[in-house]
């Protein structure tokens, strides 16, 4: 799976889980830059990766998390190997 | 000044972890029997300490959910007081403590528990205080019932303050936050040079998770 096909899932994942659209899906993009994206719904949205994409997080991928960049290629990482 | 109890510190290990889990729940509580991690996991306080335990076995540095930010009290020993202390923001993964939370309760806690927080999500966004990148923060400190008032949580502090000055990381300041109700807490900081610099209230809630309302950060400079 390609990362832009990755990327355009989570935006709308984030869309579903914080009810907006005002962030842009650049690699350096961080949970900080984004209203809503707390460690509460930070929660939510990688419930939400994990339902759609039918893998669970372990918590080496969840450190590994910077920023977009990363988190994607963590997903097609993981889904690579599913 | 009343009798001083010559303790032990040392590092805390993994023998530690059901000591630790006691120290966060009792520290929780701050002196009530309101603990806002078994409202907020919706579980029992046996469950409570299994998820405790479990987030404790990882081998996670850098937040107050942390074995290695645990310092134990010990006298004749046996553990009689424990206090945790990390650099804000200094871990292998550059991540905040917050969002290292956040990541062990994702990877240990069942999705419906977490979907549940989200109903206290305007309570922990009210309460929450930010924690400066690179300053000491003190978290959850504890000394059991008959070893209090005798200078533990003084000495416990010294030594969380020179093992992160050993660790050849500069901080510039000492942080730990308290609810200002729990008034022996916020008079023994006082005692060690803690002035406080923050405050954050939760006004007229429903179902409050918290023991009490009104949250303080305390600063020492370094």
């Amino acid at each position: 799976m390609g990362a832009e096909e990755i990327k355009n899932t989570i935006a709308e994942l984030l869309f579903k889980v914080l009810n907006h659209r005002n962030f842009e899906m650049r690699d350096d993009l961080t949970a900080p830059d984004v209203e809503g994206w707390d460690s509460l719904h930070h929660m939510q949205i990688l419930n939400e990766i994990e339902i759609h994409f039918g893998f669970k997080f372990k918590l080496k991928d969840l450190n590994k998390m910077k920023d977009m960049g990363s988190l994607v290629a963590i997903i097609q990482e993981r889904v690579m190997q599913s | 000044m009343g009798e001083v109890l010559e303790v032990a510190i040392r590092n805390a290990t993994d023998q530690d972890i059901p000591f630790v889990v006691e120290t966060i729940i009792q520290a929780e509580r701050s002196g009530t029997e309101r603990c806002a991690l078994i409202q907020l996991f919706q579980c029992t306080e046996n469950e409570l300490r299994n998820y405790l335990t479990l987030f404790l076995k990882e081998e996670m540095t850098g937040c107050e959910w942390s074995v290695d930010s645990f310092m134990i009290a010990e006298y004749d020993g046996n553990p009689v007081g424990a206090f945790g202390a990390w650099i804000e923001g200094q871990n292998e993964w550059d991540l905040s403590s917050a969002m290292l939370k956040s990541n062990l309760m994702k990877a240990h806690l069942p999705i419906t528990v977490i979907q549940g927080m989200l109903n206290f999500q305007s309570q922990i966004v009210t309460v929450a205080i930010p924690r400066n990148k690179g300053s000491l923060q003190l978290e959850y400190a504890y000394v059991v019932p008959h070893a209090q008032g005798k200078g533990i949580v003084g000495k416990l502090v010294e030594h969380l303050v020179l093992r992160a000055e050993q660790s050849h990381c500069e901080f510039s300041a000492i942080e730990v936050q308290v609810f200002s109700e729990n008034r022996s807490a916020v008079r023994a900081y006082e005692k060690l040079g803690f002035v406080y610099t923050f405050e954050t209230e939760l006004n007229e809630v429903e179902n409050l998770i918290f023991p009490f309302n009104r949250k303080i950060k305390m600063t020492k400079s370094h």
